[in-house]
């Protein structure tokens, strides 16, 4: 076709609007980009960049580094333990009912939203050595005194595994809701006997998902700070508590820079390392790995790969290997599966118990953290009543929240309609890069900022605290956001459009009240960082009041007693409210869904 | 209120993707009721975007009412859409869903209510204005879509395959429906379908689109029996076609030589073109017991009889042609398998194709 015949249109504002719709889609993206940009790629450049002295190029920093004993074998058993304690779980749960598996997953949800200082505060409780393990051991006649669990490296492991083990089975479980079970029956009746079924056919589908779960784990593990920090003893330093003692304590910057680095890098590797097996969304949200959104991407090769070289050399051993298993634990396998039952039982008792201990703490009639309380009093609660400084942590920590709420959400919605719907390239990309905040350790952002603010001149100020707190907050809002706007029907805006709604009236009346609940959501969750949020807390705070994390932290730390469990209870139920109410939401959403169902068979 | 709807060489270009929509002219006069068929792909849905604002033309022109609009962004075009699935807005009862066209132009409230509760009886959805969406069936749904598409009187009503998710049942009510009310309100309405009986019931003219272009557009009769070319005969009810030569025999008349060798009289309508292609409707072909019968076109065996009810569908080997063959049953006992029967039709039942 000649281009010259074809009459060329006298372009209206309009149209040249739509000519250019390439590079307006990604407008709503400023906010986001500037926030991202700004305030964590220029400072994590700013830092790596001074650790080796900028063009001075002087990597003593990084010599003294690798000779400190730094240990990422704590991260290694937490990860293996969340995928080994997790997997049974998840497995569970993605076979059970919807409505059985939203009242499982309850008590996995109300530790997983209770502060980690909450959760670990509770572990400094319970293994303490007057604490309910020792207690019982002395009673069941086990040991004569109490023996030392508290600052061990068993503590560090069982603390860092109960704060991950509910997010990997969380990851897990979005894969194996995916799996179709169907297929395990199809192989069942083609002549699989069970184990080999699980081992030939579900297993392999479900890697991807372990395979996400041991990434995600692992580096949020080599980045812990707090439970290292209270529960662990000497010989656990984790590399952010060096971070933390090089720059606050021992300001030894340069120390702490190149510290920052190799923690930033060790991150990156992994990270690289799993995207050659499974696409890295999937470790945020199983939505976003949904064919269509990554392309051929979606398929593990790699992971198959090996596999594939793996079952060709060792097919006759897993043969005999999988029959003599199938003796061994078929009776176990039976249909009602009692056992995994009994596990799953298990475990939601070990992730909910720390939360029963401090509520129960909390009505302590001792001056003492002992467990269990001699006796009844509401003591601690009156006295929290009164405590005018928890009251003004709690303002600080609403004003802080609020404020990164409003600022995470403006920021991560339009970035996130940004990243959806523009037709450019490269979104995948950009998508990632608006997920890094919480994906790299705390500590790294958390250093970078306060060398970045204080160069700025905004460290101290309730400006540079709110970025900082929405620097964090942000991702998720894009996480929820980007996922609910893939979900969003647009020919609901066509039709407000072709009916004569102008685009800002579309937004008001038609595509923001649908996205309500998302926001809800969005808004909660970036809620809950922040006022979680203690490490960049303590570094960009100065003289402005304290946040409750750390007033908790403080008290932790200098004056342990049952008061902490009060002020603990109070947000547990909190969290138990917001958990409950949105689980009788989905409740609710299932029923109604089930009840239309039949109402529309019968009209059919 | 109906409007001419005018599309003028429109064609539409994808980035790389290539041409969706080659060229494409239309008249649509007031009132009338065009439907645009085609299989998937063919860029019906791709004109009917087009025409609602939601896709700007490469090249071409688009009036409405005798005025352009491709400059106008579809808010201010006036246009009233029933989509496939709907589109109804979740958050809103269907009182609002219908409200909305007038509530957005700011119409007086007291107005809008009066218009909305016309629009809901025009479908006979009164007492459903105060459910949502999710609590109506499919056919209920798509009646709120109507209801909300026509409710500001607009210039032209564009429906994008409104039947498709519905059951077979439902679906003949609402073609019943459909027509009612585009008689009831006399609106302009361009129709998008990919199933020939929609189009066939609901439309005063129907366009054939294949691979972005118009193939022909015409009322239903005629395209039935004049397709202009083998693809819309294809479309467009079952056939048989050939390919075909004309020759002239011993006396001068102008006769069809089949691939078999056998001769047939040319439909008068024959030009001088050399090489042809020759469509007969199965149930034009009148089927006839025995092997020589004077006059007859073909011979052939019966290979498969298929009892439909109101017709019996033949399979016939007729020399080296296969042809289906519709045979009304009136009481007769079926031809079986294997019989030798003679087939014959009138010249100018066949039809002489261009391509």
């Amino acid at each position: 076709m000649d281009v010259a015949t074809e009459r060329v249109r006298p372009r209206s504002v309009w149209q040249y609007l739509r000519a250019t719709a390439g590079l307006r889609s990604l407008a709503p993206a400023a906010p986001l980009a500037i926030l991202l940009v700004g305030f964590f790629l220029i400072p994590l450049t700013v830092i790596v960049w001074d650790s080796f002295g900028g063009l001075a190029l002087d990597f003593a920093s990084y010599r003294r580094i690798l000779t400190e004993p730094v240990y990422f074998k704590v991260s290694a058993y937490v990860t293996l333990f969340s995928i080994l304690l997790g997997y049974p779980v998840a497995y569970l749960l993605s076979s059970l009912k919807p409505r059985t598996a939203i009242v499982v997953s309850t008590f996995l949800l109300i530790p997983l939203f209770t502060a980690f200082l909450i959760r670990t505060y509770a572990w400094m409780v319970i293994l303490g050595r007057q604490g309910i393990v020792n207690n019982t051991l002395i009673w069941l006649g086990f040991v004569d005194e109490p023996i030392q669990i508290l600052n061990t490296t068993t503590a560090v492991v069982i603390g860092m595994v109960h704060v991950l083990a509910p997010i990997g089975i969380f990851t897990m479980y979005a894969v194996m809701a995916q799996i179709d079970r169907r297929l395990v029956a199809a192989a069942q009746v083609l002549g699989a006997n069970p184990v080999r079924t699980f081992l030939r056919v579900y297993l392999p589908m479900s890697l991807p998902g372990v395979f996400a779960t041991a990434t995600l784990v692992l580096i949020m593990a080599i980045g812990f700070y707090i439970t290292p920090a209270l529960l662990g003893g000497p010989a656990d330093t984790m590399i952010s508590q060096l971070i933390v003692v090089q720059t606050t304590t021992l300001l030894n910057f340069p120390l702490g820079y190149a510290s920052a680095t190799i923690l930033l890098l060790a991150t990156l590797a992994i990270l690289f390392l799993a995207s050659l097996f499974i696409p890295l969304e999937m470790m945020w949200s199983a939505h976003e790995a949904q064919p269509g959104t990554g392309g051929s991407r979606i398929r593990p090769t790699g992971a198959r790969r090996v596999r594939h070289a793996l079952s060709a050399g060792l097919s006759p051993v897993f043969r005999v290997v999988e029959n003599a298993t199938f003796r061994l634990v078929g009776p176990l396998m039976s249909e009602r599966r009692i056992w995994q039952w009994v596990f799953t039982a298990t475990m939601l008792v070990f992730f909910v118990a720390p939360v029963i201990v401090i509520v129960i703490l909390s009505f302590s009639s001792s001056p003492f953290v002992t467990f269990p309380p001699p006796g009844f009093s509401l003591q601690w609660y009156e006295k929290l009543y009164r405590a005018a400084d928890w009251h003004a942590a709690l303002i600080a920590s609403l004003q802080i929240g609020g404020a990164a709420v409003a600022v995470g959400l403006v920021a991560g919605t339009a970035g996130a309609f940004a990243l959806v719907r523009s037709p450019l390239r490269g979104k995948r990309a950009l998508f990632l890069l608006s997920l890094s905040p919480i994906v790299i350790p705390v500590i790294v952002l958390a250093l970078a900022l306060y060398i970045y603010e204080a160069r700025l001149g905004l460290l101290g100020s309730y400006v540079g605290l709110v970025i900082g707190h929405a620097v964090l907050a942000t991702p998720y809002v894009v996480v929820v956001m980007a996922s609910a706007v893939r979900g969003f029907d647009r020919t609901l805006e066509h039709a407000a459009s072709v009916h004569g709604a102008r685009p800002a009236t579309i937004l008001r009346r038609v595509t923001l009240p649908i996205l309500k609940p998302a926001l809800t959501t969005a808004g909660l969750l970036a809620f809950l960082i922040s006022f979680d949020e203690l490490l960049v807390t303590i570094f960009l705070l100065g003289r402005l009041p304290q946040t409750l994390p750390i007033k908790f932290w403080n008290d932790i730390k200098y004056q342990f007693d049952p008061l902490l469990s009060a002020a603990s209870t109070v947000i547990i139920l909190a969290v138990v409210f917001a958990v409950g109410i949105s689980q009788w939401l989905r409740l609710r959403r299932i029923k109604r869904r089930a009840v239309l169902g039949n109402g529309q068979e019968m009209t059919a | 209120m109906s409007t001419s709807l005018v599309l003028r060489n429109v064609s539409k270009v994808y980035g790389r993707d290539g041409r969706a929509v080659s060229d494409f002219s239309l008249d649509v006069a007031p009132g009338e009721f065009l439907t645009l068929l085609g299989p998937s792909g063919s860029g019906k849905t791709t004109v009917l975007k087009m025409i609602a604002g939601f896709e700007t033309p490469t090249a071409g022109e688009i009036e409405l009412g005798g005025e352009s609009v491709v400059t106008l962004p579809p808010y201010r075009r006036g246009i009233g859409m029933v989509f496939q699935n709907y589109a109804l807005f979740p958050h809103m009862t269907v009182f609002e869903n219908v409200a909305f066209p007038l509530s957005v132009r700011d119409v007086d409230r007291r107005e809008i209510a009066v218009k909305a509760r016309e629009a809901l009886a025009l479908v006979h959805l009164e007492e459903f204005a105060d459910r949502y969406p999710t609590q109506l069936s499919g056919g209920q749904q798509q009646r709120v879509a109507l209801a909300r598409a026509v409710v500001f009187r607009p210039r032209i009503l564009l429906m994008d395959e409104p039947l498709g998710a519905l059951d077979r049942n439902l679906r003949e009510r609402m073609k019943t429906e459909i027509k009612r009310i585009q008689r009831e309100l006399r609106m302009t309405v361009v129709y998008v379908t990919h199933d020939q009986d929609e189009a066939l019931t609901l439309s005063d003219r129907i366009a054939v689109m294949r691979d972005g272009r118009l193939v022909q557009a015409a009322p239903g009769p005629e395209l039935y029996n004049r397709p202009a070319d083998s693809f819309v005969a294809r479309f467009v009810g079952e056939s048989n076609i050939f390919d075909c030569e004309v020759v002239a025999d011993g006396a001068g008349a102008r006769m069809l030589r089949l691939p078999n060798g056998a001769l047939v009289a040319a439909p008068s309508a024959a030009g001088e073109v050399v090489a042809h292609r020759l469509m007969i409707r199965p149930e034009r072909i009148s089927i006839l017991r025995g092997e020589e019968v004077s006059g007859a076109a073909l011979s052939g065996r019966i290979r498969e009889a298929v009892f439909l009810g109101e017709t019996t569908r033949y399979e016939i080997d007729a020399e080296g042609l296969s042809l289906t063959v519709k045979d009304q049953n009136r009481g007769a006992a079926p031809f079986p398998v294997g019989a030798h029967v003679a087939l014959t039709w009138r010249p100018d039942d066949a039809v002489l194709l261009s391509d």
